[in-house]
């Protein structure tokens, strides 16, 4: 009698502990009826790419098994995005999916506007599979957890791009160059051969961008932030050496500063600069740029930086897509087209038109004609897959330290001295830093 | 005439010329710009709007197709134009009649509020732009056309510019017209109004033209292209269009003709009205 | 019930006439400052935040001695300025001495605060300084002699006064996007080309941190953090070039609307008084000096305050024309608190620094209506 009781209750005691250790969001997601839900969508995309992305979005609304239909607008560029969500959080008119970038979704989360999608992901059956998940780049979705926050995922990327060298291929073959420069010497050795200043012709457009920065600071080893989160690093050997070499080559008349936005790609384009670094996702820009520059059109193509480190190390970036508080409905129908953008049919066809990189690998079965006939994005794709990459900080406040970067980096192509200039920069960044915990 | 005369005028003639080039000569570069292709922006240029090199090769009409087709700049156009009109009509009517009651009517706290009211011109943007989103949110106006066109239905400045005219209108009118039964709503339509041709001209002319180039609130308040203005729509325009100059150009010259057109029909009345209004206090 | 009097009939009408404009204007330009107020003691963030009194304040001035020391150091120099005015001698020592009490009390705290406060806000103090003494004067002087020109009748005088004004008329972000390509780094720029032939550098123009009298005659500045010397020395670096170049833009934009009104003011000159000063031998600069300002003061005082608060305002083409690169040497106080507002998201200090603008402002005119009233000529 009492081994019966006993071996009821230990039964009992067994359903209670696997009933319990159950994620009990499967069994609330699960309740949830979606049908008829509408979200809202900021994005900043226009022209081609907003034409491109209105029609996905219109064809996951008729064709999704829930009945969710989503509503995408233009909401201005990356900035104005930014001050509207935060006005938006104010006011309590908030979209329900809207793009980000890192530092941003850290500004909305201090307010506590975004969903955590771990538990989404993590979902048995609305997430993602554990063979899905090795289909994504690690790297790319770990750009989104945020471990100030306590390892939050605040985001989910619908696409990214990459900092890659852009070189004039025909114009390097007339100079003997036979490949795009591995080391800092060697890129130093060709702006050098492509300086000519009767011709008006030089080596480098310097972008004072701060992310063109954070890109030589990673290809030699180094990073903005301490991590675990505790905070900027700015005032590093990686970092010196960098602003160092661009001095010299600024200083020598092998590189000249860019005159207006996008300054470096006009030059590029018509022949007046050998290489430019800029975001992957500028190629299709610069290709059409080139067709109607004032050299016609010529041979170019994209490589990662010149590096100390043996594997290229690139900068990856890209805005995620965030998903704000509002109702269970909303979110879980706001992760559910977040999860079908990530697809590799919606990532091959968002690919064709934005030239952005896709998330998944398996994308690139379904991109072989586009492979074929775009070789820089080919090339670019390769490098991707064949690198390791980093991103930039994701801390509220970022922007102001980004600024400061480029005028840091102005300074010192002006002449001010490295290590005073990036002492003053680094205790800058930790004020800034701490201002905005 | 003598000959001293005449040089004056040829000096000032002079003068006016060379001021009138540089009051211009942007513009003329936003045209000659407008209309080259993009590697011409940077391979045929000159500082000189006298040398060939100043102006597009042939002249690329396509960028204003371009521009106005990658959009709804007809829309947006449109949209400017109802949101300038209900603006205009809102703060002529609450001005009127405000700046009537400080010039021509006893009450008590007059000075005090009229004071009250003018604090608010030295409120700087970045001040009201939250508060005032909350407030258009908590009425349930965000994307409606509520949101762009009446926070900026009063404004203290034309509130001030009419008062200081209507001061200066003799009190006799207004007697008589109240002794004939006139009642101050009359007198306001009947007498004032038609005398006040030039500093409401005036006001029309700085209300349309602040409202035209408005940016930062229709960009905060309007979500959808429902009602998003032409500034809106340039600087969509703005960060599209990238490195392309003469299409940025053109965007910007489609901007400004409406508001140029409007301005140059209208300039004598605007100018004559201006500089006719009575300043002394 | 009694009929209402006449007097308080006029009254309800009055209140009737000015209730739609004052509920607005009450609503969206007055009701801002008093949420700034409140929130500005907050640790804001975005939506809620703690309470923190007057942290916010304190952040700012970095302490409270240099709060007290500016307070003090205001007050003071408005009491000189009370005693001076119309009061025998004895009173116009005391005011003296209050001006030097008060001058280096606010002297030695603004130092203060440049050490331990916000650099940054009293930095975009001094942009917003430099943009008011560039543009005001120029703008009245360049003004008035446009509209001295202007004057009488002749052939063309419309078609003058409407180009005259068509800078103002242009959107900002158009006419901000030419200057910006006319002022660019390039050497085939417009600027420098300019320059070029006049034998000097190709420069740097609108990205060029570096202050114009640096450039031009080597100035520095100096001193031990914390020092008197560390924080009025760098006044005499003069504007950035950058922000020169916001100031001729400025000017292009406004030249022509000062102009409108002064010959508004000169047309209501009646030219008899010209006539008889003529007769009586006045030279052109005599009739300048001794007719034409003074009977102009009025217009002129409009103007100054008008420009004075509005370059303590001004946000457009300060924002547009502005580049990362030059590390804030063109943000005012109203795009530096902007981006206080929404790159940081700090509400609660942004409020706190908005605030302190606003007492400036007011301030300002209310010192511009004491001093200009006692300049202004009225027949």
């Amino acid at each position: 009698m009492k081994t019966d009781i006993r071996r009821g209750l230990g039964a009992v005691f067994a359903l209670v502990l696997t009933l319990g250790s159950l994620p009990l969001e499967a069994q609330a997601f699960d309740k949830l009826n979606l049908k008829g839900t509408v979200v809202k969508y900021w994005y900043q995309h226009s022209q081609a790419r907003e034409t491109a992305l209105q029609a996905m979005i219109a064809r996951f609304n008729t064709t999704n098994e829930w009945g969710i239909t989503v509503k995408g607008e233009f909401a201005g560029g990356y900035n104005d995005i930014a001050n509207k969500m935060i006005a938006a959080i104010a006011g309590g008119a908030t979209p329900d999916l809207v793009v980000a970038y890192q530092n941003n979704a850290a500004t909305y989360a201090q307010s506590d506007a975004l969903v955590d999608l771990e538990p989404y992901v993590n979902d048995a059956k609305f997430g993602v599979s554990a063979q899905d998940r090795q289909d994504y780049f690690e790297g790319f979705l770990s750009q989104d957890v945020f471990p100030q926050f306590g390892g939050v995922r605040l985001g989910w990327p619908p696409n990214r791009a990459v900092e890659v060298l852009y070189y004039n291929a025909d114009w390097m073959k007339a100079l003997n160059i036979d490949a795009p420069p591995k080391t800092w010497q060697e890129f130093y050795d060709d702006c050098k051969l492509a300086t000519n200043a009767a011709k008006g012709t030089y080596g480098y457009a310097i972008s004072p961008d701060a992310s063109n920065v954070f890109a030589q600071v990673i290809a030699r080893g180094g990073d903005f932030q301490a991590p675990q989160g505790r905070g900027y690093t700015l005032n590093t050997k990686a970092m010196a050496d960098s602003f160092t070499f661009m001095q010299k080559l600024y200083k020598d008349g092998y590189a000249h500063k860019i005159a207006e936005q996008y300054g470096d790609q006009t030059d590029f384009a018509n022949g007046k600069v050998l290489f430019n670094m800029s975001s992957s996702s500028g190629m299709p820009f610069y290709g059409a740029a080139i067709k109607k520059g004032a050299k016609g059109a010529f041979q170019w193509s994209v490589a990662p930086l010149p590096r100390t480190t043996p594997q290229p190390v690139q900068n990856i970036y890209g805005a995620s897509v965030s998903v704000v508080k509002s109702t269970p409905e909303k979110q879980l129908a706001s992760w559910l087209f977040l999860k079908w953008m990530s697809e590799p049919a919606q990532q091959a066809e968002w690919v064709k038109v934005s030239n952005y990189f896709p998330v998944r690998r398996s994308t690139a079965a379904a991109l072989t004609d586009y492979l074929a006939s775009n070789p820089q994005f080919a090339d670019a794709f390769a490098q991707l897959k064949a690198g390791k990459q980093k991103a930039e900080p994701s801390f509220t406040g970022y922007e102001l330290v980004r600024d400061a970067i480029s005028a840091a980096y102005n300074q010192v192509l002006d002449g001010a001295p490295v290590p005073a200039t990036l002492a003053t920069l680094d205790d800058k960044a930790k004020k800034i830093f701490n201002q905005n915990r | 005439m003598t000959k001293a005369d005449r040089t004056k005028r040829i000096t000032r003639y002079a003068v006016l010329a060379l001021g009138a080039f540089v009051a211009l000569l942007p513009l003329v570069y936003l045209a000659a710009n407008s209309l080259k292709t993009a590697p011409e922006t940077v391979t045929r240029i000159s500082p000189n709007p006298f040398a060939p090199e100043f102006w597009p090769e042939s002249p690329q009409w396509s960028n204003f197709v371009s521009v106005w087709e990658g959009d709804q700049f007809g829309a947006y156009f449109l949209h400017s134009l109802i949101i300038g009109g209900l603006t205009l009509a809102g703060v002529l009517t609450t001005s009127v009649l405000a700046a009537y009651a400080f010039a021509k009517l006893r009450f008590p706290g007059k000075e005090g509020l009229f004071s009250l009211l003018l604090v608010s011109l030295m409120v700087p943007e970045t001040v009201t732009l939250i508060p005032d989103f909350l407030v258009v949110k908590a009425l349930g106006w965000v994307d409606q056309l509520a949101a762009v066109t009446v926070p900026f239905m009063a404004g203290a400045f034309s509130l001030f510019l009419l008062r200081q005219f209507f001061r200066q209108l003799p009190q006799d009118l207004m007697d008589m017209a109240q002794i004939d039964g006139c009642s101050h709503l009359g007198i306001v339509v009947r007498i004032v109004v038609p005398l006040s041709a030039a500093p409401l001209s005036t006001v029309a002319f700085l209300d349309l033209t602040s409202s035209w180039n408005a940016l930062q609130w229709p960009l905060v308040v309007l979500q959808s292209p429902d009602w998003r203005p032409l500034s809106v729509g340039l600087a969509r325009l703005v960060s599209g269009s990238g490195a392309d100059l003469p299409l940025r150009m053109a965007g910007a010259a489609i901007a400004i003709v409406p508001i140029l057109v409007v301005f140059l029909i209208a300039q004598k009345q605007i100018t004559e009205s201006i500089a006719s209004y009575g300043l002394k206090t | 019930m009694k009929p209402l009097r006449a007097a308080q009939r006029e009254a309800l009408t009055a209140y009737s006439f000015v209730l739609p404009a004052f509920v607005i204007i009450l609503v969206f330009g007055l009701f801002p400052v008093g949420f700034s107020l409140v929130i500005s003691l907050f640790n804001w963030r975005i939506k809620s935040g703690t309470f923190i009194g007057l942290d916010n304040y304190l952040e700012l001035f970095g302490s409270l001695e240099n709060a007290f020391g500016i307070l003090a150091g205001v007050g003071l120099l408005a009491g000189a300025a009370w005693a001076g005015k119309g009061k025998p001698l004895a009173w116009k020592i005391a005011g003296l001495a209050l001006a030097l009490a008060g001058g280096s009390a606010l002297a030695e705290s603004l130092a203060s605060m440049a050490a331990a406060g916000d650099a940054d806000f009293l930095r975009s103090l001094q942009v917003t300084v430099w943009f008011s003494l560039g543009t005001v004067p120029i703008q009245l002087a360049l003004g008035l002699g446009l509209a001295l020109l202007l004057r009488g009748k002749f052939r063309g005088r419309q078609a003058f006064r409407a180009v005259f004004v068509v800078p103002f008329v242009v959107p900002a972000v158009a006419s901000a996007a030419v200057f910006e390509r006319l002022f660019s780094l390039r050497p085939e720029s417009f600027a420098n080309q300019v320059v070029h032939a006049w034998g000097g550098p190709t420069l740097a123009w609108l990205r060029e941190p570096k202050s114009l009298f640096s450039l031009l005659w080597n100035a520095t500045s100096g001193g031990a953090p914390g020092s008197l010397e560390a924080y009025w020395s760098t006044w005499a670096l003069g504007p950035s070039l950058a922000l020169v170049c916001v100031v001729i833009y400025n000017w292009w934009v406004y030249v022509g609307y000062y102009a409108l009104i002064f010959a508004n003011g000169l047309g209501s000159i009646p030219p008899q008084v010209y006539e008889a000063a003529r007769l009586d031998g006045a030279g052109p600069l005599t009739m300048l000096r001794r007719i034409t300002l003074p009977l102009l003061s009025p217009v002129t005082y409009f103007l100054t305050l008008l420009g004075v608060i509005g370059t303590f305002k001004a946000f457009n083409s300060l924002y547009v024309l502005r580049d990362p690169v030059t590390g804030g040497a063109t943000d005012p106080l109203s795009v530096f608190i902007f981006f206080v507002f929404f790159h940081q998201s700090r509400f609660g200090y942004a409020a706190a620094l908005s605030m302190v603008l606003l007492a400036l402002v007011l301030g300002l005119t209310w010192a511009q209506r004491k001093f200009g009233e006692r300049h202004v000529f009225y027949d």
